[in-house]
């Protein structure tokens, strides 16, 4: 874990002088244009910097808030996961139509 | 014996009638059918005792930190190799080889709890088929009507939902539980598979659908495959066995107590079990007989490292076998996204299965058979989905990755094919010769490699998923590769059953054939691997051993 923090600073140091060189003088990474941005993150993709800031990244933006992350469920929200301890069927599109379908069958056959 | 709280403590000095180690499927039924039956039973458990409250949806604390499978108290790695010319090493960022949970429940507390029962012919397919030149391939000293009734008695008393499909093996009762309701991966693949002319079922599942033995019915929050149940309606022994075990006032539940050594005596009886308590004190329990159920790793480890003068190659190994022949059964995963949303991130994982193709089929060329299952398999919660979600060869950040995550989280499930694995002395679990834990113990090491029929039978369900999917109206279909199992959730076969003291490493009473006072019962005593889900035949051979076992005991034959 060291070494990944050590990696970490490291390369947002490296990010920032790119960051620099990208934009006008002095902006930092958050001031650049999307485009720019991009650009410059597809330059690092494959670095092992990249690596471990996208796996935290996931790990912050979709963990249990209570990490202080995913501030909001926003990260739950972007995918459609809603965080309940309790369901009932049902539970998606297709096995709705199932239960819909057996519910009218009933109804038509006067079942109670 | 003093008490304490209303527990047993028995004294380590006196001996007991039974050291029992390891409290997971087998070890927490054989805890409780023998401490009802009137003997002292004293549970190692290297894990903690975690209880149903303690259980949580946090994905990084039980997906990532591995949380219900590390030693509590230190740690303990295993290295992993294909074949026996290589040097095994640790895999890095990966859950260990031998895949199970520490705690009390073993790995029944974070199993995903399909929960078939063998067939007739798994019992007896060497007889039926013929013999396997260089492999282990070989009938189980028992057959399917001697374990009935104790399949019965897992579906009762740990609780089983179902409804008996049309190639399950004759059955005395019904199931105790109707089959959970179906998610709508079970409606795609039954429609699919219907299509096709296959024949689909409600799933197995050794989780409550309505209450039974004043335990809940399921509350279908969606964390179950690796997690444990909120509810304790997931039927691990940790729900079901060991509270009535407790009950007894004889049975003794140590946890945070990892076994070093069982020792033996001149006459060659097992005499007392070493072990580090949860104050890392060493303490050695003395007992009349011992029943080690650690699971088919963590068994012939601890044979290994029981060594002595008198049993050089390991305690009960005169056969040489004791550790070869694991079966982890090989898998296939194809997977699917759907118009709609399915929402898999809900309820149980599985609740259809196929099983047109369980028995083997010399018109496939090759040995083997094979369960389905449809299910959202490991990315149904967010982080994994989120790493690991999307179909190969979509981009793993920027804007379009973030549409893409959000339209297949709802809309994806995948099915999983699992297959007989060959029984091959190749395939093992030895003690690595040189790395130890933080106690100077040698860890684990497994050498696995499927043999190329498993393998085979592996992509024969891919390519039959693959129509089932297309046959259901998937508008994508992709397949994960098909490869060597590297993981094994399933550990089985390394002390197997058999008649033959020379091949095998118990008999079909769960005795070692080379000890009077020793059985071994858990998934080192299969002969032969199933079709992926070896739970349910576990249990019901635990509760068949305690039989027995107890019968000996009373008897004075131990």
């Amino acid at each position: 874990m060291a070494g990944a923090a050590a990696s970490l600073d490291e390369g947002l140091d490296d990010l920032a002088n790119k960051a620099k060189l990208a934009g006008n003088q002095n902006s930092k990474f958050s001031e650049l244009s999307f485009e720019q941005q991009t650009m410059l993150l597809k330059g690092i993709e494959d670095s092992q910097f990249f690596g471990t800031l996208h796996f935290l990244t996931m790990m912050g933006m979709f963990c249990l808030p209570q990490y202080a992350g995913n501030r909001d469920e926003i990260g739950w929200d972007l995918l459609g996961f809603k965080h309940q301890h309790v369901w009932q069927a049902p539970f998606g599109y297709y096995d709705a139509e199932v239960l819909s379908s057996a519910a009218e069958q009933g109804a038509d056959h006067g079942n109670s | 014996m003093a008490t304490v709280n209303g527990m047993p403590v028995f004294k380590t000095r006196e001996a007991v009638d039974f050291v029992i180690i390891g409290s997971g499927a087998a070890g927490g039924v054989l805890a409780k059918e023998l401490s009802s039956s009137g003997f002292d039973v004293v549970v190692l458990e290297q894990g903690p005792y975690r209880r149903a409250a303690d259980f949580t949806h946090d994905e990084i604390k039980v997906m990532f930190q591995q949380d219900l499978l590390n030693h509590p108290g230190w740690n303990d790695p295993q290295t992993f190799r294909r074949l026996e010319n290589e040097t095994a090493t640790v895999q890095q960022g990966v859950p260990p080889p031998a895949f199970y949970a520490r705690g009390v429940g073993g790995s029944s507390v974070h199993f995903t709890a399909n929960y078939w029962r063998f067939h007739e012919s798994d019992f007896m397919e060497r007889s039926l088929l013929g013999p396997m030149e260089g492999t282990g391939f070989a009938d189980w000293p028992i057959s399917y009507q001697e374990l009935e009734p104790y399949y019965t008695k897992v579906d009762w008393e740990c609780g089983v939902s179902g409804q008996p499909g049309p190639f399950e093996a004759p059955r005395s009762r019904p199931y105790p539980c109707p089959p959970l309701p179906v998610k709508s991966s079970g409606v795609l693949f039954e429609k699919g598979a219907k299509a096709l002319g296959l024949h689909p079922q409600p799933a197995p599942m050794a989780i409550l659908s309505k209450p039974l033995n004043g335990r809940p019915a399921c509350l279908h929050c969606g964390f179950c495959m690796g997690f444990g149940c909120e509810a304790n309606a997931k039927s691990s022994t940790l729900a079901t066995m060991i509270p009535l075990a407790e009950a007894t006032g004889r049975c003794e539940i140590r946890p945070l107590s990892t076994v070093f050594r069982i020792e033996t005596n001149a006459q060659g009886r097992v005499t007392e079990v070493v072990y580090l308590d949860a104050d890392e004190n060493e303490q050695a329990q003395k007992a009349k007989a011992v029943i080690l159920c650690a699971n088919g790793a963590e068994t012939p480890r601890l044979l290994f490292l029981s060594e002595s003068s008198r049993s050089p190659d390991g305690l009960a190994n005169s056969s040489g076998i004791v550790g070869k022949y694991l079966m982890g059964n090989a898998h296939s995963i194809t997977q699917a996204a759907f118009e709609h949303p399915l929402n898999e991130y809900k309820s149980v994982q599985v609740t259809r299965i196929v099983h047109d193709f369980y028995e083997h089929d010399p018109a496939r060329g090759f040995y083997g058979g094979g369960g389905m299952d449809a299910r959202p398999f490991l990315d149904s919660t967010p982080i994994m989905h989120a790493l690991n979600g999307l179909p190969p060869g979509k981009p793993s950040w920027g804007k379009e990755f973030k549409q893409m995550l959000r339209h297949y989280y709802t809309r994806k499930m995948a099915v999983l094919g699992s297959t007989t694995s060959v029984p091959l002395q190749r395939n093992n679990i030895t003690l690595d010769p040189v790395l130890k834990d933080d106690k100077g113990r040698a860890v684990i090491r497994m050498t696995y490699m499927d043999h190329e029929d498993d393998l085979a039978m592996a992509t024969f369900l891919q390519d039959r998923a693959v129509e089932i999917l297309g046959a259901a109206g998937a508008q994508e279909i992709w397949r994960d590769p098909v490869e060597g199992g590297t993981i094994q959730a399933h550990l089985l076969g390394t002390c197997r059953m058999g008649n033959d003291p020379t091949t095998s490493v118990v008999d079909k009473h769960h005795r070692a054939h080379d000890l009077a006072n020793l059985f071994i019962c858990d998934g080192s005593s299969f002969v032969s691997s199933g079709r992926g889900q070896p739970t349910m035949t576990i249990q019901a051979l635990a509760f068949r051993a305690a039989e027995h076992i107890a019968g000996f005991a009373r008897r004075g034959e131990i």
